[in-house]
């Protein structure tokens, strides 16, 4: 009994298990890593918010972007031009060296008195006429050297200068070695008088003494060396001549403009001369042979020669400087789409030669700069039926999709346009040669993203929202993979004006920087798992 | 005989569907002269006047519990078999399965010490445990997405994700003493030593997903006590990255590491009714630890729409600048916050209730029910198994093992005795159905097929412990004659 019931229980046990239990055949999965399942996917994509002024960075450089005051946009683009005044007024060298042989003139006697007379030359330039100099700080220095065996005294006198305390400079000495002197010269004063030999600015040197040669000595001559050492002017006047400080063949790209080609008419073209003197002088800022180019077309304009002639400033308001622009609105005689401006640019002194009784003057105050400047200016007040931008993105569906496609995709599309003009667009699905497979939007139809009301003033009212669905269906996706779409080459062109049949609709438009677009996607996407492959 | 089919049909009675974590191998349970069994039942005692582990190999534990295999993985479909990723799976039988969660249980520990003698009165044991457990909860809705994707108008409640687990020590001191003749009871009283915990308790996370907006809204808090550092943008928003260790931190943050500290208590009984029956029962972990080092919380309370990747002049050059935006815009709506917080841990007790009907002196029958409690829930697990003690050398159990939505397998525990020297092993539902030669084809790259010869069809739990001690006068305890001189009866 105890036996059987043993074994009742292994039996139970046993069976227990080989019930529970068991090795199935043999089975195969395949591609066991690949997921597709007939999931769906429904969501938001982005949000896409751009202003005016983000757009216009976008297709050029930013650097010749800019808004005024009232928000409007400007295309700018602005060359400088400078000098200082140390171009301008120039000095010869402020040192002098003369010998003389006081043999001829003492021979053997003693006690002989001499004398000589130097003119020194001080202004460079030749029509350039120096009349006074002041000095801020200064000081002349002079050696004089004569042999030992000559015995005696000296006197250097410069009649044009006088010292800080109104006293002619002159140095005394004895003779026979080397003697060498300073005096200080701050705020003193130099006059200049005209040499008529040379019709240049100068001064006046006079050597006088007694001297005694004594013996048969291997040199007579008397030396003399003057120099000015520290030399800091505080006011030059004269008349300082017909000067051109610069003259320079430039270009001015303007790359930005010919992204427009000849698709877009401005209201406004402008060119502004500008031109900020802190000369003593009369200056002049001459612009001329301007040409205007399309590099794209080859068309040129020529511009007719144009100055800003800017009187000297005030003697007695110094820091304040004379400045003037001229503006010229070169918008219809500019009518090529110009992407690089031709010229040549010259800034002059004295342009129309010295006047009766002209003064110049140079005060070292510090601000001794002439600068002056071309500006060119495109506000973004325009009119244009043609605009038109292609781009293309990379959109190969194979890549995006792998093995498995798309059963359908839903694409929403909120897109708000606060933009003066009408947008058209299309998006062309090609192949990798270009060939045209399918478009996003119904063939033959642009889509219109409509634009705001415009006002009077050519300011765009509120944005207006277009919402577009598109539908790829999966008979389109199935074209789109099997012709390997790679690119989408999508086509807008802009027009303003016309729209929202208002008579009051101005011809032009203003592009402000609050002007905005807003673009917004979501889809509503589900698999297939058929396998195109 | 009768008896028999009677125990069969209780027990039997009983099993309804699955499900269960793992715990110690119920397979130990009845492997009587295994010291290990104590650590099941504080009351039980080996037959051993004293026993001691091989230090680090005397008890090592390790068991993975989940409900995410237990259905079919592999299905028949067209003719053909598919598996999850493939069209043509049915979800259902695994969204059933794993309920509201898909649940990733392990544990992990291991002996350094474990030691055990007879007293005057009762019996005394020691032992220091290094345990670790993981648990990781995944949302049925997730499961979801990758059956169905994110359609439009679709809600999703993430809100039974979970991630626990903790690291600690536990030092136990175990007392065995015979109450009465029939009736002995014993204690574990455990000092514990929190080392490293991560605690989440999510009560809100739900993704609606529409065309036009997703919507998330969570409410949620990560507690952990490890030594993890925390960075606090401007923004307060906390980022954290695990610091760089050397050896001066891990034993600070190891050895060293007093500042988690934890107590808990196990009871046992066992009553012999009779020479044939012997009634069990213990009751186990009733404890926790106060996790007070280290805290770095996490707090996530708030609602964040998503209606699309916002582009500008400013990003339109970098999508991850604009992907980072809106992760920052997420952390910021759903107000991603950084505290230091206590928490406390439970163990998750266990309560054995067990019935051993002694065929005769080396065949028994036993029959074990397991029942683990968790926050507001519990795991059901019903144990049969025969039992053949060869005292002086082999003691065997083979056992079935029923869990509540779960597991319903076979298990086996075996130990060998040379000398001193023991060897044993334990291990619970341990698969038995399979595919053969499972032959996986890829059509891309055209290469040659894997074949894989053995796949089980299901997975819900498979537990295992091993070990080798050193058994002293283990012929019998002093109090108690050897079963080798029992009177067959």
């Amino acid at each position: 009994m105890k036996n059987i019931r043993i074994r009742t229980i292994i039996l139970l046990i046993g069976s227990l298990i080989v019930l529970s239990g068991c090795m199935k055949d043999e089975i195969e999965l395949k591609d066991p890593q690949k997921y597709n399942r007939p999931v769906k996917v429904a969501g938001p994509v982005f949000n896409a918010h751009f202003v005016a002024q983000d757009l216009l960075d976008k297709l050029g450089d930013n650097e010749y972007i800019s808004v005024d005051k009232d928000g409007l946009i400007w295309a700018k683009a602005d060359t400088s031009y400078s000098t200082v005044y140390d171009k301008i007024v120039k000095y010869d060298s402020l040192e002098y060296n003369k010998k003389y042989d006081l043999s001829t003139l003492i021979k053997k006697s003693t006690n002989k008195a001499f004398s000589y007379r130097d003119t020194i030359t001080a202004s460079v330039i030749p029509d350039q006429r120096f009349d006074s100099l002041t000095m801020q700080i200064a000081k002349m220095e002079i050696t004089i050297k004569s042999p030992t065996a000559v015995t005696g005294n000296y006197k250097v006198t410069f009649p044009e200068i006088t010292d800080g305390s109104g006293t002619i400079l002159s140095f005394d000495g004895i003779l026979g070695g080397s003697d060498t002197q300073s005096k200080p010269l701050n705020d003193g004063m130099l006059r200049f008088f005209q040499d008529p030999a040379t019709n240049k600015s100068a001064f006046e040197m006079i050597t006088e003494g007694v001297a005694t040669i004594n013996g048969i000595p291997a040199t007579t001559e008397l030396e003399i060396s003057i120099k000015i050492i520290d030399f800091l002017p505080e006011e030059v006047w004269g008349y300082f001549g017909r000067q051109n400080t610069f003259q320079e063949r430039d270009t001015m790209d303007f790359n930005f403009l010919s992204e427009y080609s000849d698709m877009i008419q401005f209201k406004h073209v402008n060119m502004t001369l500008q031109i900020k003197s802190f000369f003593g002088s009369p200056v002049s800022f001459k612009i001329d042979s301007v040409m205007f180019t399309n590099t794209t077309t080859g068309d040129f304009v020529h511009m007719p020669d144009t100055a800003i002639h800017l009187r000297s400033i005030d003697y007695y308001n110094p820091t304040k400087p004379s400045v003037d622009s001229l503006v010229l609105d070169i918008a219809d005689e500019v009518n090529i789409a110009p992407d690089r401006v031709y010229y040549s640019v010259g800034g002059w002194v004295n342009y129309y030669g010295e006047h009766p009784g002209q003064q110049d003057f140079f005060i070292n105050d510090g601000k001794v700069d002439l600068d002056s400047k071309i500006t060119i200016e495109v506000p973004f007040w325009f009119k244009t039926k043609s605009y038109r931008r292609t781009d293309t993105i990379d959109f190969n569906i194979k890549e995006m999709l792998d093995s498995n496609i798309i059963n359908y995709m839903n694409l929403y599309f909120d897109f708000t346009n606060g933009f003066p003009f009408d947008i058209y667009s299309q998006a062309y699905m090609v192949d990798s040669l270009g060939n045209k497979v399918d478009s996003l939007f119904n063939d033959g139809v642009k889509q219109v993203w409509d634009s705001p009301i415009i006002d009077a003033t050519g300011r765009a009212g509120e944005p207006v929202l277009t919402e577009v669905d598109i539908i790829l269906d999966h008979d389109k996706l199935v074209k789109l993979y099997e012709q390997n779409v790679t690119q989408l080459f999508i086509v807008s062109r802009v027009k303003t004006g016309g729209f929202a049949g208002s008579q009051e609709t101005p011809e032009f438009v203003k592009l402000f920087d609050d002007y905005i677009i807003d673009i917004s996607l979501s889809l509503d996407a589900g698999a297939k798992v058929d396998n195109l492959n | 005989m009768k008896k028999i089919y009677i125990v069969f049909t209780i027990f039997f009675t009983l099993l309804v569907s699955v499900v269960t974590k793992a715990q110690d191998p119920l397979s130990l349970y009845y492997l009587e002269n295994v010291p290990q069994t104590v650590s099941i039942n504080p009351a039980m005692v080996p037959r051993a006047n004293a026993f001691f582990g091989i230090p680090g190999i005397n008890s090592i534990y390790t068991s993975v519990n989940t409900d995410m295999l237990g259905s079919d993985m592999i299905q028949e479909y067209n003719g053909g078999y598919v598996t999850l990723t493939q069209k043509g799976f049915d979800y259902q039988p695994f969204l059933d399965h794993i309920g509201a969660a898909a649940n990733l249980n392990s544990y992990q520990t291991i002996a350094p010490i474990v030691m055990g003698f007879s007293g005057k009165k009762g019996y005394f044991t020691f032992s220091w445990t290094e345990k670790l457990n993981e648990s990781v909860a995944l949302p049925q809705d997730l499961f979801k997405i990758i059956d169905k994707g994110f359609p439009n108008k679709s809600e999703f409640d993430f809100s039974p994700m979970a991630m626990n687990g903790q690291y600690y020590r536990e030092l136990s001191f175990g007392y065995s003493y015979k109450f009465m003749s029939k009736l002995r009871v014993g204690i574990h009283a455990k000092i514990l030593q929190g080392l490293v915990a991560i605690k989440t308790d999510i009560d809100k996370f739900d993704l609606n997903t529409n065309v036009d907006e997703w919507t998330l809204d969570l409410d949620g808090k990560i507690y952990m006590s490890a030594p993890v550092d925390v960075d606090i943008d401007e923004n307060g928003i906390p980022s954290a990255s695990m610091p760089d260790t050397d050896m001066e931190t891990i034993i600070d943050k190891g050895l060293l590491n007093f500042s988690n500290p934890g107590i808990a208590v196990d009871f046992g009984a066992v009553y012999e009714h009779n020479e044939a029956w012997t009634f069990s029962g213990s009751i186990n972990d009733l404890g926790f630890i106060n996790w007070n080092g280290d805290l770095n919380t996490f707090t996530a309370d708030g609602k964040f729409v998503f209606d699309g990747l916002n582009i500008d002049a400013s990003n339109m050059d970098s999508i991850d600048n604009v992907v980072d935006a809106v992760l920052d815009s997420l952390k910021q709506a759903v107000k991603l916050r950084h505290s230091s917080e206590g928490f406390s841990t439970g163990l998750g007790p266990k309560l054995y209730l067990g019935a051993l009907y002694n065929v005769n002196h080396y065949l028994s029958l036993g029959a074990l029910s397991r029942t683990v409690f968790a926050k507001n829930d519990f795991k059901q697990e019903f144990n049969v198994s025969a039992n053949v003690n060869l005292y002086h050398v082999l003691t065997t159990s083979i056992n079935y093992t029923l869990a509540i939505n779960g597991a319903n397998t076979f298990g086996l525990g075996l130990a060998l005795r040379g000398g001193p020297l023991q060897v044993y092993v334990a291990m619970d539902y341990i698969p038995h159905s399979a595919y053969k030669n499972v032959v996986i084809s890829t059509t891309d790259d055209g290469g040659e097929p894997t074949k894989v010869p053995y796949v089980p069809t299901r997975f819900d739990n498979f537990n295992m412990m091993f070990g080798v001690n050193l058994l002293f006068g283990a012929n019998g305890y002093r109090d108690e004659p050897m079963v080798d001189s029992y009177n067959e009866f």
